[in-house]
Order: C-alpha cells, then sequence, then structure tokens
C-alpha cells in the first residue's frame, strides 16, 4: 500500500453477523465495546462491500424471525444505519459459487469475511425419516416466512396433530405459527402463501418432543412464556413420570433453568381448560422411527432415562418404553447446520468453517485474508446479538492482521473496478438503492393491507421492480464525513 | 484532606454538581490521583435527590478528550492552529483590542456568553463585567434565542429581570405544560428535582398534568398530551385568557391586591377569535374552552411553557400570558401556583443593584431592538458587525458559545464573524465557530474549578444552598474563564466588572475575584451569616465545607410577593404598551400559511445532547446518534418519503438534509428536527456524526423575530419537506 | 425506581455502550454472555438516566412504571439475575 488507501473488504452474507461485521469495520463516531471502554478499533479508512446471494438483505432477521416477533425485527435499523455510514456498499443477487468463487475475492479484496450462516440442518437418522410429510423446521420457517428458495413447498395440514422433534427456539416458533388463529397471523409479514395455507389447516394439536429432561430443555425462558400467554392455545405441559427434581442434581441448575422449571410446574398443575388448540411439551421422549406408506401416519417414540457418565455429564438413554403418536406432519427442530463453500475448508463434524478468532485456518494453518463471523464460525448458536460480539473479535483479528501487513494486498481492486468486475459476472446484480425500491414496495402494500409489509417471494418479482440503471451502489453518498478521514 | 472527604477504595470521594445544565444536578466524584475515576449521582443532594443524567456522568471523557485544546491556539494564515503560550496570546490579543479602541472606541467591542457561563458564576460575571466596564451595547448571549422573553416580561410585571416564578409541582393540582419535554430536558428555568416522579405524583394524588406540544414526546406520552401546531401557544394563551375573563371566572381578589393594570387583561384578549385561536392551535374551541374552565377551576394550578413556547414569533406576548394566566386566576405566590424561589444569593438584588436588569433602556444601533438586560439579540449580530458607523462591533470574545450552530440565520453569523478585526474564542473544542477565531483559548471545565450555581439557584423547587471547591485541577495549561477575561481585561485598561467603584480600585491594582464579591453578596443578603452576626447564615466558606449543599426550606415559599416584586408599590403590572403593540401584531397577522413552506418545524430535545457541545463524548455518541426529522405518516405519504429517506428541508431562508423518521409522534402538518447538529472543527467524533445546520432554515429579519426582544424564531418555521431524489432531479 | 429490559430483547447490547455506570449485564466480555437469553439492568445500580431506552434499537427497555402488562414479570426477572449473582 503506497499511500493510503482505504482498507477493502468483502463480506459475504447480509446478516446480522456480515451487518455487525460491517459496523465494526467501518466505525461510527461513538466507537466500539470492549471491556468496558469504547474505543476506535482503527483509524485506516475502510470500505465494505457486502455480497448475498439474495436480493434482500437481514438474513434470518428477515428469513426466520417469526412473524409474531415484530419488535426483534426492529433490530434492522441498526443494519440500516451500518448501510448508510460511508464506504459500505451491498451488491445483492450476487452468489459465491456461481457468480464468483472464493480465491477471486481473496484476490479482489484485502480480507473476505465469509457471514453465511448455517444453510442445512441434521438429520435424526431414523427410518422413515424421507418421507414426505417430514420436513426440517428449517424449512417450513423458510417458507413461512417468505424466502423465495422455499416459496413453493407444500406442507399438509390436513392432520389433526403435528410432532416437532427438538424443544429450542425455532421449535416454540413453530408450534406458535401453527396454533396461533390466523386472524392473528393476518396481521404480520407472514409470506401471504403460508397464511392461506394456515388458514386451512385442520391442526389442532402440536407435540414438542425433548430428547433430555425439562431441565435441559433448549428454549428461552421469553419463549416458553409467551407460550402460556396464547389466546385460544393451551399449554399443557406433561411433567408426569419424570425423575423428581431431587434425583437430578438441582443446584447445579442456574437461575435460568429454574425459572423455566418454576414455569413448567404451575403449568404442570394446571387442569386442561378444553380450548380448541393445544401446544403439549414432552420430555425424555425421541422418535425412533416414523411410520407410514407414502407419507407420515405416526411417530414411533421411545421414553428415555438420563444417565450421568463417568465424568459427570447426563445423557439420555432410551428405554423399552415406546408410543406412538399419530401424526400426518412431522418436523425436526434439532438445529441448525453450516453447508460448505468449495474453495473452502469445511469441519464435516461441526458444521463450521475452522477458524481460530475468526481467522479461517486449513490444514497448512491460517489461510491469509479469509475470515469468518455468526453461525458459519462459531456453530448455530446464540440469538441475534450474539453476533454483534462475535464479529467484532473476528473484526479486531483481521485489523491486527492489516495493521502486521499480513492481508494479501497485491491484487486488490479498487471499487470502481471490482464494482465493474461484479456487474459483469452478474448484470442483475441489486445495489442498496435498488433493495430499497423493493423494501418501500412491500411497506406499502403492507401499509394498504394494515400488516408490516407483504413480503415478495419470488426473485424474478423483486428484480422485476428494479429499473435498469438503478444505482448508486452506496447507500449514502456525500452525506457523512467519514469518521477515519482527516 | 479534610475533613469533609472520604476515603474510598484508595480514591476520594468528592461533592459537586453537574455544570451541563440547568438541573445542576448533586455529583459524587471518586478522585484518583488527580482524575475522576467515577462519577455518580449523590443521594443526598436535597433537590436532585439521587438523579443524574448520562450527560453528567460521562462528562469526565471531554477532560481526557484527545481532541480537547489544552493550551492557547493561534489560527495561522492557512487555517491551521498553533500552539503559543499564554502571555503570547494574551499580549497579542491586548494589542489587537487596544488598536480597536483607539480606532473605534469601547463600545466596538462585543462579548458573547454561551450557555455553560449560566453555572459558571466567575465567568458569568466577568463577561457581564467587561461589557458592563466597556460600555458596549454588543453584549450577546445565547439569552437571545430562548430566554430574553423570559427576562423581558420578568422586568416589565415584577420589576427585574431574573424574577422568575416557577410552578409548584409537588403541590398543584393542575400542571398545564406547554412547549416542554421535562422528562428528558429535567427543566428548565425550573429546577425540580426527581421532576419525572414529581410530574406523576401530581397524577398520582388526583390531579391533572396535561402537556402542549406538537410532538407526542417522552413527557406528554406519561401524561394528557393536547398537540397543538408549531407556534400556535401564544394563541391557545390567549384564548383561555378570554375564556376566563368572558366568563368571568378570574380571581378578583387577587387581581385587585396583587396588580396594577389588571384592567388591561380582558381588553388586551377582547379581540380574539376563538374559532381563529381553534385554527391556529389545531384545537378546538370546545377543548380550549374546557381546558380554560378546568385551569380556573382547580384548587390550584400552574401554567408553563419553556423552549417550545419561547422560540415562536410572539415569544414575550407568550411569556406574557402565562404569568397573566397564573395571576389571574389567583394562583401567583400560592401553594400548588406560581411561585417564587428561595435563593441562596439573591441575584435579583445583585442585578438590580449594578444597574444590569432592565428593559428598554436602549435600543440597538442598527435595527432599533430594545436591549434586554443590557443584550443585544443575536439575530442583530450580523449587521451589527457589517453596518458600517460609531459602535460597529469589530472585535469579540465568544465565551462556551457556538452561535455558528445555535444563532438564528447562522449562516450569516458564520460569514460575519470572520469579518471581525478580532475573534476570542473560549472553548475546550475547535468547533465550527472557534475555527473562526484568531485564537481559542482554553478554559477549564466544570469538574476543575469552584462552582455555584449562580443561576438556576433562584429557581429551584427545593431551595438549596450549594457552593463546591474544584473537583480535580485544570491541565496544566489551561485557565479559568474569569482569570483568563481578567487578563484581557487588564490589558486594556479594564477591570471586569459591573461593581461601582471597581474600576477606581483596579487603578490600584486590586482585582478581586469574583468569589469574594459573590460571597461578600451572600454574606450580608437574606441567607448570609452577616460576617458572623447570623450564626446558621452562610458563606462560601461554610458552603465549601458542605459541598453536598445546604437545604434552606422544604418547598417553594409563598405569600413573598410583596418582598419579591421590585416596583416600588410592591404590585405586578400588567399594563404594558408593548405588550398591547404586540397583542395587535398578533390579530393583524395574516392567517394563510404559505403555500410553497407549507408544514412548520419545530425543536425537538434529545436526552443525549445539550444545545451543541455534548457530541464528542463517546459515550454519549455509542448507539448511533442520527438526526432525523420526524414527520407524519400521512404527510410522508403524500410526499412519497419512506421511513429512513433522506429529505430535502427547505425554509424561505435555506435548506438543509436530514433522513427522515416516519412516525406519528408528531401532528399532521409539523415536522420535527432536533438542532445542534452538522458540526465541523476538529472534535472529530462530532463532526464524523454528520448532521445539518438546523438554524440555516431560519431568519434573523427584525420583523421576523419576537419584536420586544429579538429572540430568535426557531419553531413554526415554515418548511418545504420533499425526498432529496426529487430535489435534486429537479434542480 | 429502575429501568427493566423486557421480552423484546436481542442481546445488541446498545445499551451497555452507552450505560453510563455499567449496570447492565452480562456485558459482551463477560463469562455467559453467549448464552445470555437477554440483558438485565441492575435495579440496585441504574440512576434512572434513561440513556438506554433510546438506544435500544428494538424497544425492549421500559421504566419499572411503564412496563406493558404482560412483560410486567420483567422486573422482578432483572432483579432475579443480580440476586442470583448473575448465575444465570
Amino acid at each position: 500500500m503506497g499511500e493510503r488507501r482505504p482498507l477493502r473488504v468483502a463480506v459475504v452474507g447480509a446478516g446480522p453477523a456480515g451487518m455487525y461485521a460491517a459496523g465494526h469495520l467501518l466505525g461510527s463516531p461513538g466507537g466500539t465495546y470492549i471491556d468496558g471502554r469504547l474505543v476506535q478499533l482503527t483509524d485506516m479508512p475502510v470500505e465494505v462491500d457486502m455480497l448475498e446471494r439474495l436480493p434482500t438483505p437481514w438474513g434470518l432477521v428477515r428469513g426466520a424471525v417469526a412473524p409474531d416477533h415484530p419488535e426483534k425485527k426492529l433490530v434492522t435499523r441498526v443494519f440500516e444505519a451500518i448501510a448508510a455510514r460511508p464506504g459500505f456498499r451491498f451488491f445483492g443477487n450476487v452468489e459465491i459459487g456461481r457468480d464468483v468463487r472464493p480465491a477471486e475475492l481473496a484476490q479482489w479484496y484485502d480480507a473476505v469475511i465469509y457471514a453465511v450462516g448455517a444453510a442445512s440442518d441434521p438429520h435424526m437418522g431414523i427410518p422413515g425419516e424421507e418421507l414426505p410429510g417430514c420436513w426440517s423446521a428449517r424449512e417450513f420457517v423458510a417458507w413461512y416466512s417468505g424466502h423465495p428458495d422455499f416459496a413453493d413447498l407444500h406442507f399438509d395440514l390436513s392432520g389433526e396433530r403435528a410432532v416437532i422433534v427438538g424443544n429450542g427456539n425455532v421449535a416454540l416458533d413453530v408450534a406458535r405459527i401453527l396454533t396461533v388463529d390466523s386472524a392473528q397471523l393476518a396481521k404480520t409479514d407472514i409470506a401471504d402463501h403460508a397464511l392461506s395455507a394456515l388458514r386451512t389447516s385442520a391442526i389442532r394439536e402440536v407435540v414438542i418432543l425433548g430428547r433430555r429432561g425439562h431441565l435441559q430443555a433448549a428454549f428461552n425462558n421469553p419463549e416458553l412464556d409467551e407460550l402460556t400467554e396464547l389466546a385460544n392455545v393451551e399449554l399443557l405441559v406433561d411433567l408426569e413420570d419424570l425423575p423428581s427434581d431431587h434425583e437430578v442434581v438441582l443446584d447445579e441448575a442456574d437461575w435460568t433453568t429454574l425459572r423455566k422449571l418454576e414455569t413448567l410446574r404451575r403449568y404442570a398443575a394446571r387442569p386442561a381448560t378444553g380450548r380448541s388448540k393445544r401446544i403439549v411439551l414432552r420430555f425424555l421422549t425421541s422418535p425412533v422411527e416414523l411410520i407410514g406408506v407414502d407419507r407420515v401416519e405416526a411417530a414411533l417414540v421411545v421414553r428415555n432415562h438420563l444417565e450421568r457418565d463417568a465424568a459427570g455429564r447426563l445423557h439420555a438413554r432410551p428405554t423399552e418404553e415406546e408410543a406412538i403418536i399419530q401424526t400426518g406432519l412431522v418436523l425436526r427442530a434439532v438445529g441448525y447446520f453450516g453447508a460448505p463453500i468449495p474453495g473452502l475448508p469445511f469441519d464435516d463434524h461441526k458444521g463450521v468453517i475452522p477458524n481460530q478468532h475468526g481467522r479461517v485456518v486449513d490444514h497448512d494453518g491460517i489461510v491469509p485474508g479469509a475470515y469468518v463471523t455468526g453461525w458459519v464460525k462459531r456453530g448455530p448458536s446464540g440469538i441475534i446479538g450474539t453476533n454483534k460480539k462475535c464479529a467484532r473479535d473476528t473484526v479486531r483479528s483481521l485489523l491486527a492482521d492489516a495493521s502486521a501487513q499480513h492481508l494479501p494486498t497485491a491484487g486488490t481492486l479498487n471499487k470502481d473496478t471490482v464494482a465493474d468486475v461484479l456487474r459483469t459476472r452478474q448484470p442483475q446484480l441489486v445495489p442498496y438503492e435498488a433493495w430499497k425500491i423493493i423494501d418501500r414496495h412491500e411497506r406499502r402494500a403492507g401499509r394498504l393491507a394494515g400488516r408490516p409489509r407483504i413480503k415478495l417471494t419470488r426473485v424474478t418479482d423483486m428484480l422485476e421492480l428494479i429499473p435498469t440503471g438503478t444505482g448508486p451502489d452506496v447507500a449514502a453518498p456525500e452525506r457523512r464525513a467519514s469518521w477515519a478521514t482527516r | 484532606m479534610s475533613h469533609r472527604d472520604a476515603q474510598i477504595d484508595g480514591g476520594v470521594s468528592k461533592k459537586l454538581f453537574c455544570g451541563i445544565c440547568e438541573a445542576s444536578c448533586g455529583l459524587v466524584a471518586t478522585v484518583v490521583g488527580g482524575e475522576v475515576v467515577k462519577l455518580r449521582p449523590d443521594p443526598e443532594h436535597p433537590n436532585s435527590r439521587g438523579f443524574a443524567c448520562s450527560k453528567g456522568i460521562a462528562f469526565p471523557a471531554v477532560r481526557v478528550d484527545p481532541d480537547r485544546v489544552l493550551q492557547p491556539l493561534r489560527r495561522e494564515p492557512d487555517g491551521s492552529f498553533a500552539p503559543v503560550s499564554w502571555d503570547v496570546a494574551l499580549d497579542d490579543i491586548g494589542r489587537r483590542l487596544r488598536a480597536v479602541i483607539k480606532s473605534h472606541g469601547r463600545e466596538s467591542i462585543g462579548v458573547y456568553l454561551g450557555n455553560p457561563n449560566g453555572w459558571n458564576y466567575g465567568a458569568f460575571l466577568s463577561l457581564i463585567g467587561l461589557c458592563a466596564a466597556l460600555k458596549t451595547k454588543h453584549f450577546y448571549g445565547a439569552t437571545s434565542v430562548d430566554i430574553n422573553n423570559y427576562w423581558a416580561v420578568g422586568q416589565l410585571l415584577y420589576g427585574n429581570n431574573l424574577a422568575n416564578p416557577v410552578p409548584d409541582l409537588h403541590r398543584t393540582d393542575f400542571f398545564l405544560c406547554i412547549g416542554a419535554n421535562p422528562v428528558i430536558s429535567h427543566g428548565s428555568m425550573i429546577n425540580v428535582g426527581r421532576v419525572r416522579e414529581t410530574m406523576l405524583g401530581i397524577v398520582e394524588r388526583g390531579g391533572r398534568v396535561v402537556v402542549v406540544d406538537p410532538r407526542r414526546t417522552e413527557t406528554a406520552e406519561l401524561f394528557e398530551h393536547l398537540p397543538i401546531r408549531p407556534s400556535g401557544d401564544v394563541w391557545l394563551l390567549a384564548a383561555m385568557l378570554k375564556v376566563i375573563f368572558d366568563e368571568r371566572l378570574q380571581d378578583r381578589r387577587a387581581l385587585e391586591q396583587m396588580t396594577r393594570g389588571h384592567e388591561t387583561l380582558p381588553m388586551l384578549v377582547r379581540g380574539i377569535d376563538l374559532d381563529r385561536a381553534a385554527r391556529e392551535t389545531g384545537i378546538s374551541v370546545e377543548r380550549i374552552t374546557n381546558l380554560a374552565r378546568d385551569f380556573a377551576a382547580a384548587p390550584s394550578a400552574s401554567v408553563y411553557g419553556r423552549c417550545g413556547a419561547s422560540l415562536g414569533p410572539y415569544a414575550t406576548l407568550a411569556k406574557y400570558l402565562i404569568d397573566a394566566l397564573n395571576i389571574a386566576t389567583g394562583n401567583l405566590d400560592r401553594p400548588g401556583g406560581w411561585c417564587f424561589g428561595r435563593p441562596m444569593l439573591d441575584t435579583e438584588k445583585l442585578t438590580a443593584l449594578l444597574k444590569l436588569s432592565g428593559y428598554d433602556r436602549w435600543r440597538t444601533r442598527v435595527d432599533g431592538i430594545p436591549e434586554v438586560f443590557g443584550t443585544s439579540p443575536m439575530a442583530t449580530l450580523p449587521r451589527e458587525i457589517r453596518t458600517p458607523g460609531p459602535g460597529q462591533l469589530r472585535a469579540m470574545v465568544i465565551a462556551s458559545g457556538n452561535p455558528v450552530t445555535s444563532g438564528p440565520a447562522s449562516g450569516q453569523i458564520e460569514q460575519t464573524l470572520q469579518e471581525l478585526d478580532l475573534l476570542v474564542s473560549l472553548d475546550p473544542y475547535i468547533t465550527e465557530t472557534s475555527r473562526l477565531a484568531h485564537y481559542v483559548l482554553p478554559p477549564a471545565l466544570w469538574l476543575e474549578r469552584e462552582g455555584m450555581p449562580i443561576f438556576t439557584q433562584s429557581h429551584s423547587a427545593v431551595p438549596y444552598a450549594q457552593w463546591v471547591p474544584a473537583t480535580v485541577p485544570p491541565p496544566k495549561e489551561v485557565r479559568e474563564d474569569w482569570w483568563i477575561i481578567d487578563q484581557i481585561s487588564k490589558r486594556i485598561g479594564v477591570v471586569p466588572s459591573a461593581a461601582p467603584g471597581a474600576q477606581l480600585l483596579g487603578r490600584l491594582g486590586i482585582r478581586p475575584k469574583p468569589s469574594l464579591l459573590v460571597d461578600m453578596v451572600l454574606r450580608v443578603g437574606p441567607e448570609g451569616d452577616l460576617f458572623g452576626l447570623r450564626r446558621r447564615g452562610l458563606s462560601r466558606k461554610k458552603l465549601i465545607a458542605n459541598p453536598g449543599g445546604i437545604k434552606l426550606a422544604d418547598g417553594l415559599p409563598t405569600a413573598v410577593l410583596r418582598e419579591r416584586v421590585h416596583h416600588k408599590d410592591r404590585r405586578v403590572h400588567l399594563d404594558h404598551p408593548v405588550i398591547t403593540a404586540e397583542m395587535d401584531r398578533l390579530l393583524a397577522s395574516p392567517e394563510r400559511d404559505d403555500p410553497d413552506y407549507p408544514l412548520r418545524l419545530f425543536s425537538v430535545r434529545e436526552l443525549r445532547s445539550q444545545n451543541s457541545w455534548m457530541h464528542n463524548v463517546p459515550k454519549l455518541m455509542a448507539a448511533d446518534r442520527v438526526q432525523r426529522l420526524r414527520i407524519h405518516p400521512q404527510d410522508a405519504d403524500e410526499l412519497g418519503i419512506d421511513d429512513g429517506d433522506e429529505v430535502e428541508i427547505a425554509s424561505r431562508h435555506g435548506r438543509i438534509i436530514a433522513p427522515a423518521r416516519v412516525s406519528d409522534e408528531v401532528m399532521r402538518g409539523s415536522v420535527g428536527l432536533p438542532q445542534g447538529w452538522g458540526h465541523r472543527g476538529g472534535w472529530r467524533r462530532a463532526v464524523a456524526a454528520g448532521g445539518s445546520t438546523y438554524n440555516l432554515l431560519t431568519t434573523n429579519a427584525p420583523s421576523e423575530v419576537d419584536v420586544p426582544t429579538g429572540n430568535a424564531v426557531f419553531n413554526g418555521v415554515a418548511v418545504r419537506v420533499r425526498p432529496l431524489v426529487t430535489a435534486k432531479e429537479e434542480s | 425506581m429502575p429501568y427493566v429490559i423486557a421480552a423484546p430483547c436481542v442481546a445488541d447490547y446498545s445499551c451497555v455502550e452507552v450505560c453510563p455506570v455499567d449496570c447492565i449485564h452480562p456485558t459482551p466480555d463477560e463469562a455467559g454472555f453467549e448464552q445470555a437469553e437477554q440483558m438485565y439492568i441492575n435495579p440496585a445500580e441504574c440512576i434512572d438516566c434513561e440513556a438506554c431506552v433510546e438506544a435500544c434499537p428494538v424497544d425492549a427497555i421500559f421504566a419499572a412504571d411503564e412496563l406493558p402488562e404482560r412483560w410486567l414479570q420483567y422486573a422482578e426477572i432483572n432483579i432475579g439475575y443480580f440476586e442470583s449473582n448473575g448465575r444465570g
């Protein structure tokens, strides 16, 4: 770097992980929070190009946060503010692999941060799992959230019962969407195709199966509390035959778990009130086979019990006790799992890109200029803001490497050249201004219907809205002096 | 270490109060090795009772701000600043001022008193004193933005500028709050500790709080919100007064006993057409009428209007009507009503003694605007600099002020300041104003000097006395404001004091510090120790030994009118030609809105900002501080504006850009924007935060500002708003 | 009368960044942040300055006396986090 040109970073993935990373890189007048102080991570000028496969940004906030959690979606205000900072550019509808390769990004930019999340999920590994009627909750969530890749799915909602395997927050989201009055859903930003399907849904009961005990339940307290407040939906908690709380060592349980226990006990003690729909929480239960001829008709489940191993850890082990649950819809909500990106290393076991403090590592060690943040770095854990800290740490590694001249800067293209190249590879790339057109369209449609927005669910529909030559590809051209410019 | 300091964890605990705003919240500092390592609210403070906001607590960051000016700076020809010694700076300043005085006279030198001087008694008195010594009319201040109307009315009604009755919130049954957001501002011209709880307390005991504001502010959403069109408040007040007199709801006895000229009140509002008032306010005749009736019928009531009511084109009339409403309904000087404070230091007497207090004793040179408290309004500053002739303003000292951002027609201020022969700025930062100066001189911050809330101590809801020593020493080359002013004054042969005999003493080499004068006035005043004769009385020494403050009373005094009114007949004087003329002007004003500028802009207060000077503190800038224009969804729809869109805001006088926040917190037809953004200069975080200068949209034309005082008009500015994209296409 | 963080919290920790008295936990550098369900305000240290309310992007923070009805229990929850010595 002869004279001080800006540091040029590509961020792949415009969800919270990528957006927070862009935020830390671009900096703000208030600074970045580290150990109780607000500091400027760098005084280098930085430019960030965000590449996103969909025409729309915000990742799982748009594509998975439940429609009945509109407050959580307000976090996009943070992302919009980051996008408005000088030095930020968005290139939507650009796909790694199809339009550009990691090796090319590595050359064109000083550094690349992969924030691609976890596009897959683990299977249960039981017979019958491939039967129609068994889906991953990830697919169901993406479908009702209007994700273009899942808009054409068809879920059979004609049975009376759905079974969800796994009891994390996603499981509870799905349970709510399956049971809440469609009149309520009609006021949200749920995808129209899901709204029509749910309107004619016959599902009355959703059973949520947890492999381990109630003290090991994966849902968070706010999500559990929410289940207790749903109008017209009854929460049933099956604590029968669970080991008494003395058997399981209670003082290991932290305060968060004790709160869950209190809520669960309160609901276990309640008599059924006979509301039209039910959500049932069952613990120490795993499916071992899905039964059906050409579609799922029932789930064979086994009772588990908890055993301690030599190291003192609890494991769920199956007993002989089996049962049949009649159901036509089984959704596995056992977590997400990363998908490999050709050209980058991948840990098949954990479903992440191997890394140290956010720096990608392969068999030969650290890969210069390659970084990860978010679920593809940590695994699919935490909530939206967890990614802010994760991104901060990755960005610190990146900036340290930049200062120490460890980044491969030789082939870095300036911003106009790289924009031209990207446009050649993908003539229909979607700059930020174009996303704003889509956003405005959805919100206007929503306003007329009394909803936050009405989502477009097909990429072709989105691209059609954009007049040719829409630019500029910066969000806020002359508006603000860059923090780092003297 | 004296007995009053306590040892805590290796640090010393010191009490002080915050010098950022009027609330003057009591604080406790933990000092280790000469640095403030921790700052917390003081739960024992008699008035603030353990409250302080994040601005005060975060303030120590200013002390160690890398952008802080730590030595005198001289502007070089290329615009950069070079450090110089105090002697070099002061000598050069002195030389240049003497040259100006020689050619143009002392009256061509001026002073600008920024807001922070209100809680810096040394600076306050020195700057006022300098102007008095120079016998100059060029005494400007932030006061002519939003407070000179108070002072003009104070002089007219009560006989002293600083006479300032406040609402007795602890006992009132009905609080009508106009154009104020105490939950966020923590009070202005009223110092009520824990104001949010106190206001909630009114409702808890069965009373009412009505908040009149174009925006559903943080205060309004806790109580009854009555939306009003920006600068419609003068119509609301006049209409209410008319209803009260038409329906004979006034307190005749109070009017007859306490006032002179009360017959003018019904005549004053006789010409008010309630239907027009309804249109001007956006509030129905029925609601106005009921409000007036309820206000008059309440066992005790008070109406209070602050910045919102003081930034319109009829600011003086509005303030007069506020007091008139309180007086006419018999609420003046009684529990739960409109009460005088109990100051530890009688600044009213002091300013009367020094012949500072007054109104319309002279008029400004160019525009003929009446003086208030010996000040000229900022509205006239550019013309006073530009218009040649005797008394033309040629040199200026700006103390802790940022008029390039805060003043009306700020673009003109920026241009004309650069035409001065000499501009000296006392400022801890190189701001958009101080960067224009020939010299920037670094003053001590409130943590680094003695403090006595000279200005606000007269309107505390729980009267108290407080005087604190410096908490930490200032950095090596930083000096206290009063010392800087004194040094400059010395070099031009004056003593910066309005006290009689001060100039003579100066010739004898005697230049007493401000603390001496203030201590003397304190000790001979009603709360003083009379130099030992009154054992329980106050003195500086006693207060500094009790820096946490001493409570003087549990609440506001009542039945003190005759002692607090300065007019010789001890009555409130209600009959004033200037007020009648203002009412005529109001009634004659055209009703049509400007079709080219159909929206009304008003100023929005932000919690983590204080005027324009806190935007370099990291903690106050964290979590994205962006200046946004609040616009109602229907207006936004009609204009094709979406939340987050960049918009152009244009008035007859200028245009700026801001992102829009579409929200129904504002009324239709009104748009709200925070002031104090759009920085330039050397304070890097503030500059990086961007934003635009609100006051580029405002005017300083004499016919368009408040006529009696020249107060700026920042609210109700006629504007047009459109998407930036559209504005660019059409240009 | 302290402030309370309620259900919408997504742990964005803008509140932590603006709090002048460091009374909001867990901070991103404290153990437990990555497992935290939400942030919590320590009512014993909160000075009622309200800076966090406007900083929170999801409007999750309320004065204790202004909590919406469906989230009234969050006052106790914020207290409980600190009483459990942050073991939560």
